[in-house]
């Protein structure tokens, strides 16, 4: 089976052949039988909680921010309990009345007590009142940026690996060069306005590079027309998330926003040679190449998000002449699915990156081969596990043909590596005096856990490797949940959540609490000291399903930590799924198909209204093959991409279901799946059926 | 999932040879290399995609052959020619226009890659035309 496929939630469907008639049989019999069942819904994507008021988060006590409509001036609201501390323009701030008095969380206030608990509730009866577009408490935004660029709420891929809470102590240096071994650059795109040094265009051959002429001192890509749809400015994607401008307030983050980017452009229409890319190598790293040309300062870090077979010696002492000048390369592991190694990542004096998806989970496409030093996100665009709508690419910077500047989601491990690199830079921007190789070193040593990677693979942690360069913890206690997420799906009991103390204080559990209430939750929470020295809780999570409704039930569990001097707070979503989806609105159609013409002979539909079951009568003798679906876009056909199907016994190992005299029952059960994500792994296109007007 | 082509096959092979072949068994599908699926466009064409795992790949319709209700499609799959390309996964996309799939009723997608047996066409896909 596709791998890729094995993660998709399956749609059970339970159903009875039986015949309606005894006897008879075998070869001549008119039998006819009734086919009946029930279906269930696949799991739906979770929803995103709205966000709420954390009292645990750091604020100025009693204070709440009001923004208020255009037409409202600086309300006098002194008789409701809200002293005008200041105003201007439309932002005012407020002091509640109710929050004075009180114990603090820092003092040991319980928390439905303290003062914090009290500025939220005040905030939340602020943001009610007429006037008021919203209300927040004052918070102190210090231990955790998110950058306030358009798309960054779809680049998922940075608090995987702790960017945010890492840009809350660097958020790189214009001293440190990272150089872009790829495509070339699309140099108009704004987000890299201000962030190039001197590059090179490396490649030798003129068609290749599609600019007129060979080497030459301008990197801008010319285009690969890599599909007949149009060339793939692979090299703007990658430079993309290793530095796109961050907080900006526009476009996307990338992971270092302040980096400068050398772009020496090696691949072309087709690909790039050894000659060319080991020459862009050394370039990089300020050595004699076959340019006759040498950038004013070398590079600190060099990405090279391609790879080819075998293992080029020519490339390797590239590589190697490289780092002994004091640069760090990176490079992409491969996207074969195999285990062998590709150059130039498995060469030694190279960091080789693997790529994991949403779950942390090896990419299916990512190699796996023993030479893989760290893993990244590379993204999976066959799924969308965290329900945005979109699919769990890495979201970039993108060009075209026509000269349009856009943002786009990829996968592959070529998205994996700037990411590396990108860390890389932070690194070196913490901590100048590091060596490459040092930086290598804290990259593999503080890395964190993925889902069962091979080779006992470990994901990149950008808060412990900034933290480590930086000599230790940051003096403020950082708190950090893994996963962040559990989604206990449809059938799991138990899961565990790992609660890392990165900081230098000492945390002392204070209490939890979720919202919305949750009493189908337990947990156990223990306390250990891992063999670094980190403060590690674990928390084992239980849950009792009897009793609840139908539907995803989700909440947010808090858990409040002190220091003595600071509040600390970590979230955990909770998720899981009784019975069938609330995403019930499909009509379900259930047709019976003879094998030969593919037509349909037979068939019912259902929906959520009778249960999903099913039923069909009078079904003559013969072979047919048993399939259900969805045509959500009317289009007569079932099996589209975008909606549901399956088939008897299931979508791996079709069979023809045969009705017959004296068979009186026969149990069919298949599994449906979501094509919107399944044709995107290919092959789905063979599994249109025309339903019945 | 290659087994509901398997299904559908029964009947395509069937549709395209006149009838079921001596032994009673159609092709099945055999395709081993990088996914490939198809969707029928609104003017009666079919577009094809490969999801290539790198750059550099190249997909080319080299014929159509049509017999009575059945289009055999004949795709080439070619490999990167460079020593290193990008490594980001790329759908190469081609449609099948509509007049080259004439009155057929079933279409069956051949592929021919270095890939996969040196070479030799493997059916991917068979598919009931709308």
């Amino acid at each position: 089976m596709n791998p890729s496929l094995s993660r998709f939630s399956s749609l059970s469907l339970v159903g009875f052949l039986a015949t309606a008639c005894g006897g008879g049989g075998g070869g001549g019999g008119a039998t006819t039988a009734t086919v009946s069942g029930q279906l269930r819904l696949p799991a739906v994507a979770p929803a995103r909680l709205a966000p709420l008021f954390a009292a645990e988060q750091p604020m100025l006590p009693g204070e709440v921010v009001v923004w208020l409509d255009a037409t409202t001036a600086a309300l006098d609201l002194a008789v409701d309990g809200f002293d005008l501390v200041r105003s201007g323009g439309p932002i005012a701030v407020y002091r509640a009345h109710a929050a004075a008095g009180r114990s603090s969380l820092a003092e040991g206030a319980a928390l439905v007590d303290s003062v914090e608990r009290a500025t939220c509730d005040a905030a939340a009866a602020m943001q009610a009142r007429a006037g008021v577009r919203c209300a927040s408490p004052n918070y102190l935004l210090k231990a955790c940026i998110e950058p306030n660029d358009t798309y960054y709420d779809k680049q998922w891929h940075y608090p995987q690996i702790n960017l945010p809470q890492t840009w809350a102590l660097t958020q790189g240096s214009n001293n440190v060069i990272v150089a872009v071994l790829d495509t070339g650059i699309v140099s108009a795109h704004p987000e890299f306005a201000g962030r190039f040094v001197s590059g090179f265009d490396m490649i030798s051959s003129a068609t290749a590079a599609r600019d007129g002429d060979g080497r030459d001192a301008n990197p801008e890509d010319e285009g690969d027309l890599e599909t007949p749809q149009g060339s793939s400015f692979h090299g703007t994607h990658v430079a993309g998330t290793i530095g796109a401008n961050g907080n900006d307030g526009a476009g996307v983050a990338g992971v270092d926003w302040n980096c400068k980017l050398m772009i020496v452009r090696v691949l072309g229409r087709g690909g790039g040679s050894v000659d060319d890319i080991a020459n862009g190598i050394l370039f990089a790293a300020r050595l004699a190449n076959g340019s006759g040309q040498l950038p004013a300062q070398r590079a600190d870090v060099i990405n090279m998000s391609l790879g080819g077979p075998g293992l080029s010696t020519v490339l390797e002492q590239a590589c190697d002449a490289a780092a002994n000048a004091g640069s760090l390369l990176v490079a992409a592991a491969g996207n074969d699915n195999s285990s062998q190694p590709s150059s130039p990542a498995a060469f030694s004096s190279v960091l080789s990156v693997g790529a994991v998806d949403l779950v942390r989970a090896r990419a299916p496409y990512s190699n796996f081969s023993p030479t893989v030093d760290i893993w990244a996100p590379g993204g999976d665009m066959t799924a969308d596990r965290n329900g945005d709508s979109f699919p769990d690419g890495v979201l970039s910077c993108m060009a075209d043909d026509q000269g349009a500047l856009f943002f786009k989601f990829e996968n592959g491990t070529s998205m994996a590596s700037p990411h590396i690199a990108g860390v890389a830079a932070l690194v070196k921007a913490a901590n100048p005096t590091l060596t490459a190789s040092q930086i290598r070193t804290i990259l593999t040593s503080t890395t964190m856990s993925g889902s069962n990677l091979p080779n006992n693979g470990r994901l990149v942690d950008a808060l412990a490797a900034v933290q480590s360069a930086l000599g230790g913890a940051a003096g403020v206690p950082l708190l950090v949940a893994t996963p962040a997420a559990v989604d206990l799906g449809a059938t799991s009991t138990t899961a565990t959540v790992t609660l890392e103390n990165r900081g230098s204080s000492n945390l002392v559990f204070s209490s939890f609490s979720f919202q919305p209430a949750a009493p189908w939750f337990s947990g156990l929470l223990s306390d250990a000291v891992a063999s670094n020295g980190i403060d590690l809780d674990s928390l084992a999570i239980t849950v009792d399903r009897a009793g609840l409704a139908n539907g995803v039930q989700q909440t947010r569990l808090t858990l409040n930590y002190l220091d003595g001097v600071t509040p600390v707070t970590v979230e955990v979503e909770l998720r899981l799924q009784i019975g069938q989806s609330p995403a019930s609105a499909d009509t379900v159609f259930v047709l019976l198909v003879d094998p030969v013409t593919l037509e349909a002979r037979f068939q019912t539909s259902t929906a959520d209204a009778n249960g999903f079951a099913f039923a069909m009568a009078a079904v003559a003798a013969g072979d047919y093959l048993l399939v259900a679906g969805t045509d959500r876009d009317n289009d007569g056909l079932i099996g589209d991409a975008g909606e549901l199907f399956g088939a008897w016994p299931n979508l791996d190992d079709v069979l023809p279901v045969t009705v017959a005299g004296g068979v009186n029952n026969v149990d069919l059960e298949f599994g449906m799946q979501d094509l919107a994500t399944v044709q995107s792994a290919g092959g789905a296109g063979a599994r249109t059926f025309r339903r019945m007007p | 999932m290659k087994r509901i082509v398997t299904g559908s096959l029964v009947v395509a092979a069937a549709a395209c040879a006149g009838g079921p072949a001596a032994d009673g068994r159609a092709p099945l599908p055999d395709w081993r290399g990088p996914a490939v699926h198809c969707r029928h466009l609104g003017d009666r064409g079919l577009e094809v995609e490969l999801m290539a795992p790198t750059a550099g790949h190249e997909l080319e319709l080299a014929g159509v052959d049509v017999v009575g209700t059945c289009a055999e499609v004949q795709l080439v799959h070619r490999l990167p020619t460079a020593d290193f390309v990008a490594q980001v996964l790329t759908t190469q996309r081609l449609v099948v226009p509509a007049e080259r799939l004439a009155d057929a009723t079933v279409v069956m997608l051949w592929i021919a890659s270095p890939t996969v047996d040196q070479g030799a066409r493997r059916l991917a896909i068979t598919t009931a035309r709308p």
